[in-house]
Formats: C-alpha cells, sequence, structure tokens
C-alpha cells in the first residue's frame, strides 16, 4: 500500500476528481469522502463509471464497497494491472 | 506526501534519461524496418517526441519508399505531428482535421477555410471515434477555437473533454444559444444518470434541456397529476428490473398475471397523462432482454422475460398509437450498437437503483432527443436526389442505358434497394425531387431501363442540366412553396455535397456511405425523414403536387389572375375539427412556417383541449378542392371566445394553396360565423418571423389595424366588425355538417 503510485495514475485521477468533483487539490492516499465534498453516493457511482472508462477494467460489487479512499482505488488498480 | 508535483515532472524526465533517448533515436532511426516488420513504433508515445524527429523519421520513410500505413498516420496526428505530404492512407475526417490542425504554425498560420470545411466534414460524420475526437476538441480548445470545440464535442458526445474547464465552459456558452425545451424526468429507476446525459443529446439536436427531476418513485403520481403545465415534455425512463420481476414463490401463471396487475396501474396512468391533455410524453420501450427467465422458452412461457417484455412494448405501442402526444423511443433501436450484457450494470443497479450503463444511458437520451425534436420540428418533406451513382449505377452519358446497374443482381440489386427506399419515403409524404448534372434526357433511364424501381412521374420536380445544383434546387423549392430547410439531399459525390452545403446551408446534406451496399440501411436510419405520426394527406402528397403544377401550367395560359382564378372552380369545405381531422390540424400547426399568423404549434393534446370546451373555442380546418383535384385538408385556425370578444389564436395555411384566396374565403367564414354568435370585437394574433410576411400582408388586405405589441407577439384588430367583411374571392365556400 505505501509503494509509491505510478504518477501516470495519479494524474489520471486528479484529473478524474477535478471532472465529477470539481476537486482540484492535490489528491493523497487518506483522500476521502470527509475531504471531498461531491463524494457522496451519487457522486460515488459516477467516480465507479469514471475509472472504469478510463482504465478499461470493471470492477466487482466489492471493489466498489472497499474503495472508501484514493489510496484504495490505487490499490484496486493495482491488482488489475492497470 | 503529494503526487502531482510528481506527474508534472514525468513527461520531461523520461524521454531525457540517457540511455532511453539514445534507444528512441535508434528505433526512430530504424523506422523503414520497423515498419515492414509491424514492430516496436507502436508502442512509440508520439507527444513526446520532438517534431524534429518525427520529420526526419518520415523523410527517411520516404526516402526507402516506404509508405506511412494507417496505425502511424494516425498515431501521429493524435500526437500533434505534421504528415509528410507524401502519399498517405485515406484517413477519417477527423484526422484530416487534426492534420489541418498540426500543420499550423507561427510560419504558418490556419488556414480557416480549410479547417472549417474539415470541422463541418466531422460534424457531419455519422460517428467519430472518442479518441480521435478528443484530440480534435483538445487541440481546437488549445488553439483558442473553444465555440467549434464545443460544437463537436457536444455532437458527437465527448466525453473526455468534461475533464477541461475552458472546454465546459464553452459548451455551456454554446448551450445558452439555442432554444430552450423544458423536460420533466419520471421513472421507474435512478433517472439522476439519463438527466446528466440528456444536455449533451439534446444540445446535438439543437436544443438546450432544461431538466427537471421527480422525486423517485413517483412516476405513476406524477403521469396522473393533471396540473403539469403545457409546455413542460414528460421524459418516463422504463427499465426491465423494475417492470418485469415476477414473484417466484407463486405458480408462474398467477406470477405473470400479477406482473401484468402491477404494471397496469401504470399504462392506466399514461392513458390518464394523455386524456389530460397536458402536452407530451416520450416513453422509452424495454430492450430485449440480457438473459433469458425461462430459457429455451423464454419467448412462450408465462414468466419468460422475453415474453414478458414483449407483452410491456405491445401495450406501450398501443397508447402510442391511441394518444398522438405519446411518442415511443424503441429502446432496441436505440440501444441497437451496445450489445445486450453491456446494457446494463448490475452493481449499479443494486447499489442505487441504476438501470442502464452510462453508454446505455448516452443512448437512449440520444433517442429522447430525436423524438423531442421530431415533435418540435417537422421532418423533411422534400428529397432531392442526385441520379448518376446515387439512383443506379454508372453514369448515362458514359455507359449505354442498358449498362446503367439497378435490378435484381448484384451490384444493381443494391441500388434497386435503396430506389425502394426513396419510394418508401415517398409514400410516407416526401416529395421526390432529382438533382443532376447531366443531359435532360438522362431521366429517361427511369423509364427505359427494366430494372428501374422509380419512375419519372414519382418526382414532382426536376432540374437535370449542367447548372449548380444549389441554384437548381433554391428554383425548385420556390417553386413548391418549401423552404430550403425542409429539403434533403443525396448524392454521392462529396463535391456536390460540399457545394450544396456552402451554397444553401439550410439544406440538409447528410454524410452518404461510399459503399452502396451500406445504403439502404443508412437511409432508414436517417432521423431527418422520422415521422412522429402520419396522417391521409402525407399518403396522397406527391399526388397534391402533381395537380398543383398542373394547375400552375394553367397559370401561366390565363390571361388574369381573375380568368386564373375564376378558372379553378375552387370549393373550400369547412369543417369543425374532429377526431377525424385531429392529427391534420396539429401537422399544420406543426408544420407551418410561411402562412402562419402566431407561429403558435397547437399539438393534438393541446387543440382537443380547446375542442373539449366548445363554448370558448372554434377550432376549424378547410379542405380545398378544384378541378384538378382534392388539396386535402390545407388551412386551420382556432378561436377563442370570451362573450362578445373574440381572438383568432392560430390561423394557418398549407403553402401548397398560397395564391387562391383560400384564407381569404376561410377568414370570411370565421368572421361570419363569429358575427352570428354575437362576437362584437375580432382581434388576431401575430407573430412575425424571417419567414411569414406574407401572413402580415393578409392581415393588412382583409383590413385589420395593428392595436397592440407585447413581447414578439402583435394584437391586430378588426376595422370595422360590422362591415364585416367583403372581400370578394373566387371561392364557393361550404360548412360540412
Amino acid at each position: 500500500m505505501q509503494t509509491a503510485a505510478p504518477p501516470r495514475i495519479v494524474s489520471e485521477l486528479q484529473e478524474i476528481f477535478a471532472d465529477i468533483f470539481e476537486h482540484d487539490a492535490a489528491l493523497d492516499l487518506g483522500t476521502s469522502p470527509e475531504t471531498v465534498v461531491k463524494w457522496d453516493s451519487l457522486g460515488h457511482i459516477a467516480l465507479v463509471r469514471s475509472i472504469e472508462d478510463r482504465f478499461s477494467i470493471a470492477l466487482s460489487m466489492d471493489e466498489m464497497m472497499e474503495i472508501q479512499t484514493v489510496g484504495d482505488i490505487i490499490e484496486v488498480l493495482r491488482r488489475h494491472g492497470a | 506526501m503529494q503526487y502531482a508535483a510528481e506527474a508534472r515532472t514525468e513527461g520531461a524526465a523520461a524521454p531525457g534519461h540517457p540511455n532511453l533517448t539514445s534507444l528512441m533515436a535508434s528505433v526512430l532511426d530504424a523506422a523503414p524496418l520497423l515498419v515492414n516488420e509491424d514492430i516496436l513504433l507502436q508502442s512509440v508515445k508520439w507527444k513526446d517526441v520532438s517534431s524534429h524527429d518525427v520529420a526526419r523519421m518520415l523523410a527517411a520513410l520516404q526516402a526507402a519508399s516506404v509508405s506511412v500505413p494507417y496505425w502511424l498516420a494516425r498515431a501521429l496526428l493524435l500526437g500533434g505531428h505534421r504528415l509528410a505530404p507524401s502519399p498517405r492512407p485515406m484517413l477519417t475526417p477527423a484526422l484530416i482535421a487534426l492534420r489541418a490542425l498540426n500543420e499550423t504554425a507561427p510560419s504558418n498560420p490556419i488556414h480557416v477555410e480549410l479547417l472549417e470545411s474539415c470541422l463541418r466534414d466531422v460534424e457531419q460524420a455519422a460517428s467519430v471515434d472518442p479518441e480521435e475526437l478528443d484530440a480534435l476538441v483538445r487541440r481546437l480548445c488549445a488553439l483558442g477555437r473553444t465555440s467549434a470545440s464545443a460544437r463537436l464535442s457536444i455532437l458527437h458526445g465527448s466525453e473526455a473533454l468534461r475533464t477541461q474547464r475552458a472546454i465546459r465552459r464553452a459548451i455551456e456558452g454554446h448551450l445558452q444559444t439555442l432554444p430552450a425545451t423544458r423536460l420533466r424526468l419520471i421513472g421507474t429507476s435512478s433517472t439522476e444518470d439519463l438527466a446528466k446525459h440528456l444536455l449533451p443529446a439534446f444540445g446535438a439536436v439543437g436544443y438546450r434541456a432544461e431538466v427537471e427531476q421527480a422525486a423517485y418513485g413517483t412516476a405513476v403520481a406524477e403521469l396522473i397529476r393533471s396540473d403539469a403545465a403545457a409546455d413542460i415534455h414528460l421524459l418516463l425512463l422504463l427499465d426491465a428490473p423494475s417492470l418485469t420481476a415476477p414473484d417466484w414463490r407463486l405458480d408462474p401463471d398467477t406470477a405473470a398475471s400479477l406482473i401484468e396487475e402491477r404494471n397496469e396501474a401504470l399504462f392506466a396512468a399514461i392513458d390518464q397523462f394523455a386524456r389530460n391533455g397536458g402536452g407530451s410524453l416520450i416513453v422509452n420501450t424495454l430492450p430485449a432482454p440480457a438473459a433469458p427467465a425461462a430459457g429455451f422458452l423464454d419467448r412462450s412461457h408465462s414468466t419468460g422475460a422475453a415474453r414478458i417484455v414483449a407483452r410491456i412494448n405491445a401495450r406501450l405501442a398501443e397508447a402510442a398509437s391511441r394518444h398522438a402526444g405519446i411518442v415511443l423511443v424503441d429502446a432496441d433501436a436505440s440501444l441497437a450498437a451496445i450489445p445486450p450484457i453491456v446494457r446494463e450494470d448490475p452493481k449499479l443497479w443494486y447499489y442505487g437503483r441504476v438501470a442502464y450503463s452510462a453508454r446505455a444511458s448516452r443512448a437512449l437520451a440520444k433517442g429522447f432527443a430525436l423524438a423531442q425534436r421530431a415533435l418540435r420540428a417537422a421532418p423533411c418533406k422534400v428529397l432531392a436526389l442526385d441520379l448518376d451513382n446515387t439512383l443506379w449505377g454508372g453514369i448515362v452519358g458514359e455507359d449505354s442505358a442498358g449498362a446503367l446497374e439497378c435490378g435484381d443482381d448484384f451490384p444493381g440489386n443494391a441500388f434497386k434497394a435503396f430506389q425502394a427506399e426513396c419510394l418508401r419515403l415517398k409514400g410516407q409524404g416526401l416529395l421526390l425531387v432529382a438533382l443532376s448534372k447531366n443531359e435532360p434526357q438522362a431521366l429517361d433511364a427511369l423509364a427505359d431501363h427494366p430494372g428501374m424501381l422509380l419512375k419519372p412521374d414519382d418526382f414532382v420536380a426536376t432540374a437535370v442540366n449542367w447548372q449548380p445544383k444549389s441554384g437548381n434546387l433554391v428554383a425548385i423549392a420556390k417553386d413548391l412553396d418549401l423552404g430550403l430547410d425542409s429539403v434533403l439531399f443525396l448524392d454521392d459525390s462529396p463535391h456536390e455535397r460540399e457545394a450544396m452545403r456552402q451554397q444553401c446551408p439550410a439544406v440538409h446534406v447528410p454524410e452518404m456511405p461510399e459503399d452502396v451496399a451500406q445504403r439502404p440501411c443508412w437511409l432508414r436510419g436517417l432521423t431527418e425523414t422520422w415521422p412522429v405520426r402520419l396522417t391521409e394527406v402525407d399518403l396522397r402528397r406527391s399526388d397534391i403536387y402533381h395537380a398543383k403544377r398542373r394547375s400552375q401550367d394553367l397559370k401561366r395560359q390565363a390571361t388574369s389572375i381573375e380568368d386564373y382564378l375564376a378558372g379553378l372552380q375552387q370549393r373550400l369545405v369547412i369543417l369543425p375539427v374532429g377526431p377525424a381531422t385531429l392529427a391534420r390540424a396539429a401537422q399544420l400547426h406543426l408544420r407551418t412556417n410561411q402562412f402562419n399568423l402566431s407561429m403558435e404549434r397547437f399539438d393534438e393534446a393541446r387543440l382537443q383541449a380547446m375542442l373539449d370546451d366548445p363554448a370558448h373555442h372554434l377550432v376549424l380546418a378547410g379542405r380545398a378542392i378544384d378541378k384538378f383535384g382534392d388539396h386535402g385538408i390545407v388551412i386551420a385556425a382556432t378561436v377563442a371566445i370570451d362573450d362578445d370578444a373574440a381572438t383568432i389564436l392560430s390561423f394557418l395555411m398549407s403553402c401548397r394553396v398560397i395564391g387562391r384566396q383560400v384564407e381569404d374565403a376561410f377568414l370570411g367564414a370565421i368572421l361570419d360565423q363569429l358575427h352570428q354568435c354575437g362576437v362584437r370585437t375580432v382581434d388576431v394574433s401575430y407573430k412575425a418571423t424571417p419567414k411569414n410576411g406574407i401572413a402580415r400582408d393578409f392581415l393588412e388586405r382583409a383590413h385589420f389595424d395593428e392595436v397592440e405589441m407585447s413581447g414578439g407577439m402583435t394584437r391586430w384588430r378588426q376595422r370595422d366588425p360590422d362591415a364585416r367583411r367583403a372581400a370578394s374571392h373566387f371561392i364557393a365556400v361550404q360548412w360540412s355538417v
């Protein structure tokens, strides 16, 4: 989890967060719904879809629940080999 | 730990690594070999390669006589590079536009006309590759061409550009320039996602959607509610999971009938909505299920998913055919390009009752937008057709008549199928026009060649000569009294299409597939021709125009206009609008742009509401008949009556009969009728548009004065009501009972 995330992925996530949450602040592993105002349950759907689109992967229901922070997203992406 | 800074340095750091730099240089040097072997070059990140290195590589390829393959040309253009002027592969319209953009530099300023012509081609393209669209949109935005960028992204639904604030703002600005349409979105599942996609989808067809969403689960209540404003269109999003799940605890037949019973509440609400007459309802059918619920028996067993879906869709079709205000969006047609298995995303259904995947929502939004446009704007009325290589294969002047391809054998059978589609459209009310650069006798091929389905008299007008097609079309449209915006022009030549777009921007000029085999199906999918409803007049429209042309010939022979009008032996039958004539009256309201006083677009529901209040309303239509034939219902009006004052809310006449005094006779009859009812003051609502000046002249001729103006609408009052109306005309008027 503490292995550095590939910068390519982080910059993609940065764009996704700017797009769907209008969140421009830099992301860190702990970024979560508590720090991103628009990351509510509807926002979560949009987030999951954007991640699937951008990285051409399909997330499962478990992964959808697992994602609570940016760190979780990076972990899920790592597992998918994105 | 912050990643943003790291992300920024990545691009610069990687190529800067000495090993990588020399490796890249070797790869580029070996390009001729690598292209032939089809290796390595595919993985180069071209946007990080300098334009100098790319130019060197292209020169090396050219020196080695290795042509640039399509994939490499595409990758270079997407990466922002110029292509050598040497032979290049056929490119998509988006890549051609990118090429034009990439070639601009301070030393080589943008060739505006060339670029605009390229962008028009992209706009007209049936679909654009998302990656190419994204690159094009970003590049345009970077060059400050934000409005072009916004237009393209809306038209083709670019997703990625939402990340760019500047484009987002440009899109919002562009949408602000479009006419608004108010939508209220209801559904049996979550509607959030569809709402999001409605904005770009409506933008693509020329409207700014103002979307209100009803609370979740209130679809039935919203339908029954009768206080909805008439200018709000209801969109109803239906989904299979909500409507088709049986209770497996019950025996199959009981479970199936329970489903029908439960859904009956929804259908009853739809019927109720239509009876309330509160505007229009656009509703989607259910798409084919992704998986059967009864295996091989899915279509026959009572709990089969396919069977339940089919029964619901049949019920919807029934409601739509009964009520004019209901339009169906066929989900299977809208979602045809998306495999059923990815039309839904089950985890989102369980998470938040989201019934459709993002792709499917986008496609459905497009379907809703097209239906709405068809309700608001008339479909095309004229189909202007090229001859050589459009209606038949080969060229009349060059090939012998018998050698032209059209008939039952390959490849002529594809042209024959295309002709069949043209005939279908003629039957649907489009007027066929032949536009060809040819010797005038070219059209004889239709009569002489045994394989041709179309015959010369299927065309209401022809211009077969060597003049520009645009000028010919303008003359024909004028002759037919139809606007250029109601013309659809099909031509296999990109040059002719381009010339038509430039000379007559109002004409619809779709990009026709190069491949003849694709064309029949493509023509069916052309939404400009999709009717919302068909009336009896639609089916006879070509005959009516033929009769009109014969009467125009008479006009040329007659010595005076009076002789001509007297010679026509016209009759006008006035009919109070009823069930049989309601659709035509509404169609006139929708379609008429020239002789239209108030430009009110009363649909069937609005007209029905007036008919339901006969004490305060008159809704009349007129059927024109002359010695050449029955023109059908060509004129209509609605009047609101309040004690001794009346206001003509709408008054419109088909342009087919302009110049025949039909409007004078019709207005005279209405004024007589109003006078008999004790009306003392008659007002008319008039709204000036660039096209309806003729209607204003009519009001002046009929002794009305402008008395009041508010907004774009002016109120005109009859000058001397007691004098009634003495305008003479040559028409025998009779009331139908």
